[in-house]
């Protein structure tokens, strides 16, 4: 009998916690309705049809929201519930940096903060335990147990910044792009990723660090070394042939590409042995003095941004030396095939029918989820051997997508995929230079080179008429413009 | 008046029947049954092989007291067996002439005088478009002969899927061509226009044969005992229907052709034909700007006129360049960069194993370790090498890309990144493009470090005494009966 009433009692405290967690919750999580809105990947003058989204944001000092930048990409329209009430209040966005993959949101209703209260950042970041998803949902909120159970340094979904995030498990079922996570009633974080169970969390120390750079007015951004590629080193042999007194330890450098932050200063076969008085291991860990042993690319994260300098000692041919190393951000714009662009216009040219765009990651997941097998081949190689590689003369790969049938250009229908190399002689290595090369031509033939391939390398266009096809074929295709060539 | 008719009408069709029965049964008598127990390297141990497989197939005596069928019946063959129609017995047979690219194969009985009762088939020719063809053989395993009639709906150039790589003229029809038939005869009016030799799944009811004018070069190349293969003018031509584009290269007002876009090094072409070169006839055959000529009323793709061509024949073009016509006769050979990039079949793989570490040539068999989907798993940069590379840059069209294909575990390669697949670009200083270059690097090196270069950037380095002192034991251990096949 005694049993019974004790576990009664629990019952009822449990019960009681969660109303009285639920009561804190309702004042700091709101709702987002998110309606949004990407172009068309394959024909870039038109967008595709409006979706929506659900997310969760959090209120912090100062009325703003916080939520993930991923949560409000290509929104054409942000609304805000609060309390669980339908009634919906326009938000905008204050900041964003999809390279870290946040976004500060501001309500300009009136008084909409009035009745908020903002979450208290736990101040020491959890590897492990129990911590709590919560969501607002058919009016409710929902609060489901989330297990911790490691902390891991990865790339952003969104960008390039590799920071350091909370994995685990988690009962919180249904889609919503962000889920804010609280431990004794402190924001640990919010979710930047909830599968089948699964959830990876962005701690509170980086939306911390985010929040004041952003509110500060002068956002400088988080550093990364995404691009860079190394070898772990624990092999004596090697050692011994490097130089190295001592046991393998430190990582050997194979490639910075141009750009960043490692581009200046690291070379090929430099052994790192520490960045900023961290000693990293062979296999590129550091002792973390609260969380163990973590990556090294997360010394450039925390604790630092853009435009700071850290210490990084190598052993260069056989000698130890210090050098200074600025870091430096490295945006989708700085790769020769950017990752996920969302909030921009694509850049196209039609040109005679013959439809020129940039190659991007968006083009090749245009394909669907079996994008690798279904893509051209060549591009998706291109995406695999040289995203990164961006150079001076070579800042995007510019592509032929494919061609707008017409008499004009008969004989070159059946092209699509092509990597364009010249037009008109010149080099291509960007928009811009592509319709450059169109426009500040006089000569008698249009003629466009590709990388060698296995269907034409060249294609010839009467200069004489271009002008009038390609107007003829804007208006048998329904196209608004011949080109758009954004600022990127 | 009207019986006599009758019977007259009974009489002729009585006939017709017998002589159809009679044609059949000629045919059948023919076709033999193929069993082929066969076995393949293993292309991720190289050193090794697959287990003994069976595949069965058929095919058909020609003159010579010879069979003949499709190479992919019977390549990799360790027992080769045939059985002649009603006869239950197995006769051994052996793989006289083999022409992976054309899939095509002759076998000749160990007991020369076996087929010496049976006639040998007469070959006709390529049959009209919508004509019935009948296709005679053993599909599906089945020990007893089956036909199936069907018409021919196309005639064109298409790919051979046994290489991979190979584009020929191939009969398109509608009549069941089931695993099994392969190498069996197609036959119209008592002869046979071709050798059924595959399918689709993805399409229903099609099925191709190879055409008599592929089966005639094929036993033309062999009549002299070696089998050359078809050539190739390895030239990369485009079509030139755009106006545009005839205009830019000066063509004349009615002239045709199709363009060049490359030529490459150490082709038939190369030394004859330029990129920007226009064929404008083959053979004194036309070529239209989609690059087809008039053949009887098919418009065929031109490269059938080359694959008329036997090793070291001419093949006389008329070119149009620079604003004037010029006549060439070009020999044509094998181009034997292209052979290897398609399958490999009756070799073992080439491999040579140090300190553990295993290297072999890249091949599309190394690719296909990846599995079924290889064209979008294979690693990267093995798959930009293998079908890009010499595309984009012809130079490395002889080059024998070498592929770090794994590490077999050893306290002397224990400590190394596990990396795999990776291409060797340098082993001590010295470039790498073949896989005796690799083992003459190691072997003549005198220091005290075997240094291990990759295309990616990634290091390797080994003690060369310690390397040097593991291999017997790394051999025995994983039970490598000899370190290299080169």
């Amino acid at each position: 009998m005694k049993q019974v009433w004790t576990i009664l009692l629990a019952l009822i405290l449990i019960q009681s916690s969660h109303v009285a967690m639920a009561g804190t919750f309702e004042n700091q999580v709101v709702s987002l309705s998110i309606t949004w809105q990407s172009f068309n990947a394959y024909r870039p003058w038109d967008k595709n049809k409006p979706g929506h989204r659900s997310a969760q944001a959090v209120v912090i000092n100062d009325s703003m929201l916080l939520t993930t930048a991923h949560a409000v990409s290509n929104a054409t329209l942000i609304q805000v519930k609060k309390h669980g009430k339908p009634n919906r209040t326009a938000a905008q966005i204050y900041h964003l940096d999809r390279e870290i993959n946040l976004a500060l949101l501001t309500v300009p209703a009136p008084g909409f903060f009035d009745d908020l209260e903002a979450v208290t950042f736990s101040s020491s970041m959890v590897s492990g335990g129990e911590a709590q998803s919560v969501r607002w949902k058919v009016r409710q909120l929902e609060i489901a147990q989330t297990r911790l159970s490691r902390i891991e340094v990865v790339a952003s979904r969104t960008g390039s910044v590799q920071h350091a995030v909370l994995r685990g498990t988690s009962d919180m079922s249904g889609a919503s792009a962000v889920d804010p996570v609280f431990r004794d009633e402190k924001l640990i974080g919010l979710t930047v990723y909830n599968a089948k169970g699964l959830v990876e969390i962005l701690p509170a120390h980086t939306l911390r660090a985010y929040c004041d750079m952003a509110k500060s007015g002068e956002y400088r951004g988080f550093a990364t070394l995404i691009g860079l590629s190394y070898q772990v080193q624990n092999d004596e042999t090697v050692a011994k042939w490097l130089g190295l007194q001592g046991p393998p330890r430190g990582i050997l450098v194979r490639n910075s590409p141009y750009g960043e932050t490692g581009h200046q200063v690291l070379k090929p076969l430099d052994l790192i042995l520490s960045i900023d008085g961290h000693a990293i291991d062979s296999h590129g860990y550091y002792r973390h003095p609260r969380y163990g042993q973590l990556h090294f690319f997360n010394i450039i994260t925390e604790g630092h941004m853009i435009g700071d300098t850290i210490n990084v000692v190598l052993l260069r041919s056989g000698k130890l030396i210090e050098v200074e190393m600025p870091l430096l951000g490295f945006p989708l714009n700085h790769r020769l095939i950017p990752y996920w662009r969302s909030d921009y216009t694509p850049s196209y040219l039609v040109a005679g029918g013959l439809v020129f765009r940039e190659l991007d990651y968006n083009y090749l997941r245009g394909r669907g989820n079996n994008w690798r097998s279904k893509a051209d081949t060549r591009l998706v190689l291109a995406w695999d051997l040289e995203r990164f590689d961006q150079s001076p003369k070579r800042r995007r790969i510019i592509i032929l997508s494919y061609v707008l049938p017409d008499t004009y250009n008969i004989g070159y229908h059946d092209l699509r995929d092509l990597i364009v190399h010249k037009v008109n002689g010149i080099q291509v290595g960007s928009m811009a230079q592509l319709t450059a090369s169109f426009e500040h031509h006089h000569g008698v033939f249009h003629v466009i080179e590709f990388q060698k391939n296995y269907r034409r390398d060249k294609v010839v266009l009467d200069a004489g008429v271009y002008a009038a096809a390609t107007q003829r074929i804007l208006e048998k295709y329904h196209i608004p413009r011949a080109e758009i060539i954004g600022k990127d | 008046m009207k019986n006599r008719i009758r019977i007259f009408c009974l009489i002729l069709i009585g006939w017709t029947v017998l002589a159809a029965v009679a044609e059949a049964a000629a045919i059948e008598a023919s076709v033999v049954r193929i069993v082929n127990h066969y076995q393949r390297g293993r292309w991720d141990a190289p050193w090794g092989a697959y287990s003994v497989d069976k595949r069965t197939g058929s095919g058909f005596v020609i003159q010579g007291s010879l069979v003949m069928t499709n190479a992919h019946v019977v390549s990799d063959s360790r027992m080769l067996l045939i059985y002649l129609n009603n006869d239950p017995r197995p006769y051994e047979a052996t793989v006289k002439h083999i022409g992976h690219d054309c899939d095509l194969a002759v076998v000749e009985p160990v007991d020369k005088s076996l087929l010496s009762g049976i006639p040998p088939v007469r070959l006709g020719g390529l049959p009209a478009l919508r004509s019935t063809v009948e296709t005679f053989g053993y599909p599906t395993g089945g020990q007893r002969i089956s036909s199936t009639k069907g018409v021919v709906s196309r005639i064109e150039m298409n790919r051979y899927m046994h290489s991979m790589i190979d584009y020929h003229l191939t009969v398109q029809t509608d009549a069941a061509i089931n695993p099994g038939n392969s190498g069996g005869p197609v036959v119209q009016k008592k002869r046979v226009v071709g050798v059924a030799f595959q399918g689709s799944s993805r399409l229903e009811n099609t099925g191709w044969f190879i055409p008599v004018e592929v089966i005639q070069h094929f036993l033309i190349d062999i009549a002299d005992g070696t089998y050359d293969g078809f050539p190739d003018l390895a030239v990369m031509f485009r079509n030139m229907e755009n106006p545009a584009y005839r205009h830019y290269v000066g063509v004349k007002p009615g002239q045709t052709g199709m363009i060049v876009e490359n030529v490459y090094p150490q082709g038939s072409g190369d030394g004859y034909l330029e990129a920007g070169d226009v064929i404008l006839k083959i053979d004194n055959h036309i070529v239209a700007n989609d690059g087809t000529v008039d053949m009887q009323g098919l418009r065929l793709d031109a490269a059938v006129l080359l694959d008329r061509k036997q090793h070291r024949e001419i093949v006389n073009l008329e070119v149009w360049r620079q604003g004037r016509s010029i006549q060439m006769a070009v020999p044509m050979a094998p181009y034997p960069p292209l052979i290897r990039k398609g399958n490999i079949y009756d070799r073992l793989p080439r491999y040579f194993v140090y300190a553990g570490l295993v290297f072999v040539p890249l091949n599309v068999e190394v690719l296909k370790l990846s599995g079924r989907d290889w064209n979008a798993k294979a690693p990267a940069l093995l798959r930009y090498t293998y079908q890009y590379k010499s595309i984009e840059m012809p130079s490395h069209l002889h080059v024998e890309s070498v592929v770090f294909l794994r590490r077999l575990d050893h306290p002397v390669n224990a400590d190394m990144p596990n990396f795999k697949n990776l291409l060797v670009q340098k082993v001590n200083g010295k470039s790498i493009t073949t896989l005796g270059d690799l083992v003459s690097a190691i072997e003549s090196n005198p220091g005290p470090f075997h240094v291990l270069e990759f295309e990616t950037g990634i290091v390797h380095v080994l003690d060369a005494d310690k390397a040097e002192s593991a291999n017997a034991d790394i051999l025995k251990q994983y039970g490598i009966p000899i370190d290299r096949r080169l």
